[in-house]
């Protein structure tokens, strides 16, 4: 796959006065996949959304978009472009329908946004001014905002952020389908879980500088412990231990627990993303 | 075109639904009950001052609590990344703007004509209000841009109109003598009085040239020059 964007060397500060919020990031993000930014708060993930979404033009290093130098691009690079900001941004005292065909008259490309509102729920609600909503409500009109245009990329900050687990089930399907379509995601998030469920390709980054790049299965692979928790009766006393699960079944100890007492619970420890998520960003910047 | 348009009717919905239009109709029956109330003579002698609040200094305002509004909410940012420039989103803007501008003196036109039986000539009277509104509209933007929230605002704006006033007392107290009155031109408060005078007072060709130069001065250099290169940055900045 091509890639959709060629991030060398760039940096970011906000003012002269400040300190560089992004360090000498490297990246490559390919077409046709979804693509998760994670670090801890403040660690530059959206100033670097911001960067490849032409928000922040001040930047150093160079970024391409199909090859191009982003900083060349006009306006119309916007027409294939969706963008699903964290904070919901909506005209508040005008109703969903009519921010939503606000926004659409910007665009050349439409598509019927009222059979989305009506996928993710507010189908009823869309002739309510957007201040009635709750806070999913927003973050659900918000991902269809983003859709608008048929966008090729789509970025998402926290989609599912204030979700609960039944509408975030239909945003995250929806995120999927996109993909199916060829579409390139850029997702920012906290939630591991839906960095595992989503995305082909994850960065970790903290303090402005990119520590890692990697696919979650592969982080999980190079993370993960090899490890087996087994709860065993001995004596009428409940014991645990961990016990490598390469060769176990050739281990000594393990043996004589086969031999000798009951094994109540047996579990593979699978290294999760979480654990991941602060070993790397915890290790280099804790 | 079409996405000025967009933007343009966009932003009247916007300015309706935020009670924005509705204060400055309110603003303009203030100025309706004071022309029904006075004679004609002194209706027309309060006229260029009233239109010249309303335009000038109510604009900016007006401006200022749609701004505040926008910003609070995070919408411009929204827009910023659709396949509009900010120059035409600032357009927009203006032209939303001018409208509350337009409508006041078309309703103080129609009370003039209904109460009074006189007429002043609409169209010249159209083509000052747009400089003068777009003038004081730039300020407006300036004052934004220096200003922390809306508060913050209201306190240098109170401020500036002060400033803004100066030159007009200075002169109607005789204390700038008439051959310094273009310095007193600076202020586009005076050089809109000025101009709004020659409908109902003529001012000689000389003069009225150097008044329009200046009420077109401010706009031609704020806008490119400063509010334009800084919008899209406060408008991200939300």
């Amino acid at each position: 796959m091509a890639n959709l964007y060629e991030i060398r060397g760039l940096n970011y500060r906000y003012s002269v006065k400040n300190d560089y919020v992004i360090k000498d990031l490297n990246l490559d993000i390919q077409e046709g996949q979804i693509f998760g930014l994670l670090g801890p708060s403040g660690a530059g993930k959206s100033t670097t959304q911001k960067v490849l979404i032409k928000l922040l033009p001040g930047y150093e290093g160079n970024v391409t978009f199909k090859g191009k130098p982003l900083k060349t691009l006009n306006q119309s690079f916007y027409e294939n472009i969706g963008v699903g900001f964290e904070m919901p941004v909506h005209f508040n005292k005008l109703t969903a329908d009519e921010n939503l065909k606000y926004f659409a008259s910007l665009y050349k490309k439409k598509i019927n946004y009222r059979d989305l509102l009506v996928r993710v729920g507010l189908g009823e609600a869309m002739h309510q001014p957007v201040g009635q909503f709750s806070k999913g409500m927003k973050m659900r009109l918000n991902f269809v905002k983003a859709l608008l245009n048929d966008p090729q990329v789509l970025f998402l900050d926290e989609p599912t952020n204030g979700l609960d687990p039944s509408n975030a089930r239909i945003i995250k399907d929806m995120i999927l389908e996109e993909k199916k379509k060829g579409k390139t995601i850029l997702i920012t998030t906290h939630l591991m879980g839906d960095v595992e469920e989503l995305c082909d390709e994850v960065a970790f980054i903290a303090s402005g500088q990119l520590l890692e790049t990697a696919s979650p299965k592969s982080l999980k692979l190079k993370y993960g412990r090899r490890e087996v928790k087994i709860e065993y009766s001995e004596k009428e006393e409940m014991k645990s231990l961990i016990l490598p699960l390469d060769g176990l079944s050739n281990h000594q100890l393990f043996q004589t627990i086969l031999k000798e007492n009951r094994i109540v619970t047996m579990h593979s420890q699978e290294t999760s993303l979480d654990k991941i998520f602060i070993e790397i960003t915890g290790k280099k910047h804790g | 075109m079409g996405k000025f348009l967009s933007l343009f009717k966009g932003e009247i919905l916007r300015l309706w639904r935020y009670k924005i239009t509705f204060f400055g109709l309110l603003v303009s029956v203030i100025w309706l009950v004071i022309i029904v109330l006075v004679s004609e003579a002194e209706a027309n002698a309060l006229l260029p001052q009233i239109l010249m609040l309303d335009s000038g200094l109510m604009a900016i305002i007006l401006l200022a609590a749609a701004y505040y509004y926008e910003k609070q909410e995070g919408t411009m940012k929204a827009v910023l990344v659709s396949p509009t420039s900010p120059a035409i989103l600032l357009m927009s803007k203006v032209a939303g703007a001018l409208l509350g501008s337009v409508m006041s003196l078309v309703l103080i036109w129609l009370t003039m004509l209904i109460v009074h039986g006189t007429m002043f000539p609409l169209l010249p009277a159209l083509g000052i209000i747009i400089l003068v509104t777009i003038a004081h509209l730039s300020l407006g933007y300036v004052l934004i841009y220096l200003s922390h929230d809306f508060m913050d605002l209201l306190i240098k704006y109170t401020f500036v109109v002060l400033l803004l006033f100066v030159p007009i007392i200075l002169v109607n107290l005789d204390i700038i003598p008439s051959s310094w009155q273009w310095v007193a031109l600076f202020s586009p408060t005076f050089a809109g009085q000025q101009a709004l005078s020659h409908l109902w007072l003529p001012l000689s060709d000389g003069t009225l040239m150097v008044t329009l130069i200046f009420l077109i001065g401010y706009p031609t250099i704020l806008f490119p020059l400063y509010v334009l290169p800084k919008f899209r940055k406060e408008a991200i900045s939300a």
